[in-house]
């Protein structure tokens, strides 16, 4: 029973819908499994007979209902006993497809891919709201980063929103956590005067006005303001955004693709002030780092 | 029929491996396949083997792996030496003129020797003198051909089948992400830096695309270096080796091949197969070979103020014109099918029955 899927996608209500291309004609009986990697775990959806003696069958199945974890779910289709890991032909999304897809709010972000054995599967991630960076360059001794806010449930209307964009000593990172804890600490004793006098997180100690316009957004910060701030020249920061209308602060990463692990694949350039190299990075979890003269 | 298939190594990333296992994976539908890899150089093969496929290696140069004796050219060469003297094979296919040599040497008789070529031989001596011992000679292009037949001054016995793709099912392109990829190993050869420069020239007029590299290798470095001199670092990205190329080719709309020496062309053949268009260079020794410019790809000539610009103008028309691109992209699929695995294997199959049929 060799089955090739054409055309897969998710489609925005979370329906995986299927093109397959099958050398006969689906019957009752037939099943479509899901099978979490790792796990084992296994989700079974009945699926209806294909009439006529057809080569091609549409399949669609809403996720949402099946309870499916977060991770990696391989497919399969079952017959009488006999499964078949079914084959893609297609890529399985769109990155157009999947900014649409982010303009909704949402727990769970489920993805259709082939895997590179050339499988289909499917990918299901927690979906927090973000602010997913497209570009960021240095321009005139300032750092300036722009994107697109995921999963807020905002409406892509050019409407402007009032928005700020805060800095927070990183201590999730990449240095020696008792550092960070120190340089944190020192942080909030030592230099209570910095930024926005109002603000509880006495990590978050440099603010700058953000323009968000629909769901695109536009930062800029001064690098002189960021070193200023920064004890001892020596840290990391990680942005994220305040936005009116949305009730949490966006973390800045990049993941409304299919690009893993950009802290190998993207180098950004670093700016020097006063001697002190200022660089871009992402963290493994691939989230935008400030690194202040590292 | 047992077929035996001789590579340096079995185990790297290159080209004309995954040709070569495609092809035994193709054969290995019918007939008993062996691939013997003279190098070991890694744990496990960077390119799927079809599980119907025997490898083995003659010498294991893993980093850290202890051995009785000194590693060395000669052990390699006993080696190699060994196994030609006790093969029991009805064919075997060798895929560099140094290793065609030692077959043509050392290989029983009542085995049908084959030598697969993609390029001149640096050392043509040994190649005249030896080369005469073996069946065939198998050029990948009509071109490679010509220039075998001319080498070795004899008509008959050089043949002309293409590279293999892997079995079906191909991933196939949507062709609606705004992408352009290049893929192959990070060499100076490759031109990938002319890649870069011209992609500038195309990210300043159409800022929503972005440039994919994959690979690795000594230029990785050099490459990283331009793309943060020209600004180019939020379009172009580094996206490493993947033993699955045709599945990230299948994401773009566009594949640049900027080597004007295009020796293999796998990479070339690999992106038809997802139906996506060809940008590169025109030139006797570069892609033109595999593909039929007009109908599959958009190949410029080399300009006179450098070639740069007529390659960045050549990737903003396609750019620009999305009706030619898709137009393209079905005229790729037609081509990719002559290098179907089951296609290519027939046509060994005929030869290699053919040789074996004679006196």
């Amino acid at each position: 029973m060799g089955v090739v899927v054409i055309d897969a996608e998710v489609t925005l209500a979370d329906v995986l819908s299927l093109r397959l291309s099958i050398a006969e004609s689906l019957a009752d009986g037939t099943h479509l499994v899901l099978r979490q990697r790792g796990t084992g775990e296994e989700r079974q959806v009945p699926l209806g007979a294909s009439g006529g003696r057809t080569r091609d069958a549409s399949v669609a199945v809403s996720l949402a209902p099946l309870d499916l974890g977060p991770g990696r779910w391989d497919t399969y289709l079952e017959r009488g006993g006999v499964r078949t890991r079914i084959q893609s032909a297609d890529p399985g999304f769109s990155l157009d497809r999947l900014d649409a897809y982010a303009l909704g709010r949402r727990t769970l972000a489920y993805r259709a891919y082939r895997t590179r054995n050339g499988f289909l599967a499917l990918k299901i991630d927690p979906a927090e709201p973000v602010a997913d960076v497209r570009a960021v360059w240095f321009r005139e001794g300032r750092f300036e980063v722009t994107g697109l806010l995921a999963y807020t449930g905002l409406d892509d209307d050019d409407q402007h929103r009032h928005a700020t964009l805060a800095l927070r000593h990183s201590h999730s990172g990449h240095g020696d956590p008792d550092v960070d804890a120190a340089v944190l600490g020192d942080s909030g004793d030592n230099e209570p005067g910095h930024g926005d006098p109002g603000n509880d997180d006495p990590a978050a100690t440099v603010r700058f006005a953000a323009t968000v316009q629909g769901v695109r957004f536009h930062a800029a910060l001064s690098l002189c303001d960021v070193l200023a701030a920064t004890p001892d020249s020596q840290g990391s920061w990680e942005p994220y955004l305040e936005v009116d209308g949305v009730d949490r602060a966006l973390p800045l990463g990049a993941r409304l693709d299919d690009v893993e692990g950009k802290r190998r694949r993207v180098h950004y350039p670093h700016a020097l002030v006063d001697g002190v190299q200022i660089r871009p990075s992402f963290t493994p979890a691939d989230e935008l780092l400030l690194e202040v003269g590292a | 029929m047992k077929i035996a298939f001789l590579l340096p190594s079995a185990y790297g990333m290159r080209g004309d491996v995954r040709a070569m296992l495609n092809l035994a994976g193709g054969l290995a539908a019918r007939h008993e396949v062996e691939v013997v890899s003279i190098r070991r150089t890694r744990e496990t093969p960077f390119f799927p083997v079809d599980r119907r496929v025997t490898l083995r290696w003659l010498v294991d140069t893993r980093p850290g792996v202890h051995h009785l004796l000194p590693r060395g050219q000669v052990r390699t060469e006993v080696a190699l030496w060994r196994m030609l003297r006790g093969l029991q094979a009805d064919v075997l296919v060798t895929t560099r003129p140094s290793l065609s040599v030692q077959a043509a040497r050392y290989a029983p008789r009542d085995v049908v020797r084959i030598a697969r070529e993609w390029s001149r031989p640096s050392v043509p001596g040994p190649v005249r003198r030896f080369y005469p011992r073996l069946d065939a000679v198998v050029a990948s292009t009509a071109g490679r051909r010509d220039e075998w037949v001319r080498l070795l001054d004899d008509d008959l016995s050089v043949h002309v089948i293409p590279d293999a793709l892997p079995a079906a099912p191909w991933p196939r392109s949507r062709m609606d992400n705004r992408i352009v990829s290049a893929g192959g190993r990070l060499v100076p050869g490759k031109s990938y830096d002319q890649l870069v420069r011209a992609f500038a020239i195309v990210a300043d007029k159409r800022p929503d695309w972005r440039l994919r590299l994959y690979g690795g290798g000594p230029e990785e470095r050099r490459l990283r270096a331009l793309v943060r001199d020209l600004d180019l670092h939020n379009h172009v990205y580094f996206m490493g080796t993947t033993p699955d190329l045709p599945g990230e080719f299948a994401k773009a709309s566009i594949v640049a091949v900027p080597a004007r020496h295009e020796v293999l062309g796998m990479t070339v053949i690999e992106a038809l197969s997802c139906g996506v268009p060809i940008v590169g260079f025109d030139g006797s020794r570069g892609p033109a070979e595999f593909l039929r410019p007009g109908h599959d790809s958009v190949l410029v000539q080399e300009g006179e103020s450098g070639d740069v610009e007529p390659l960045a103008c050549a990737l903003l028309t396609l750019v620009d014109d999305e009706r030619r691109r898709m137009k393209l992209a079905a005229g790729a699929l037609e081509t990719a099918s002559a290098h179907a695995a089951t296609a290519v294997a027939v046509r060994w199959e005929e030869l290699m029955y053919g040789l074996r049929s004679r006196p």
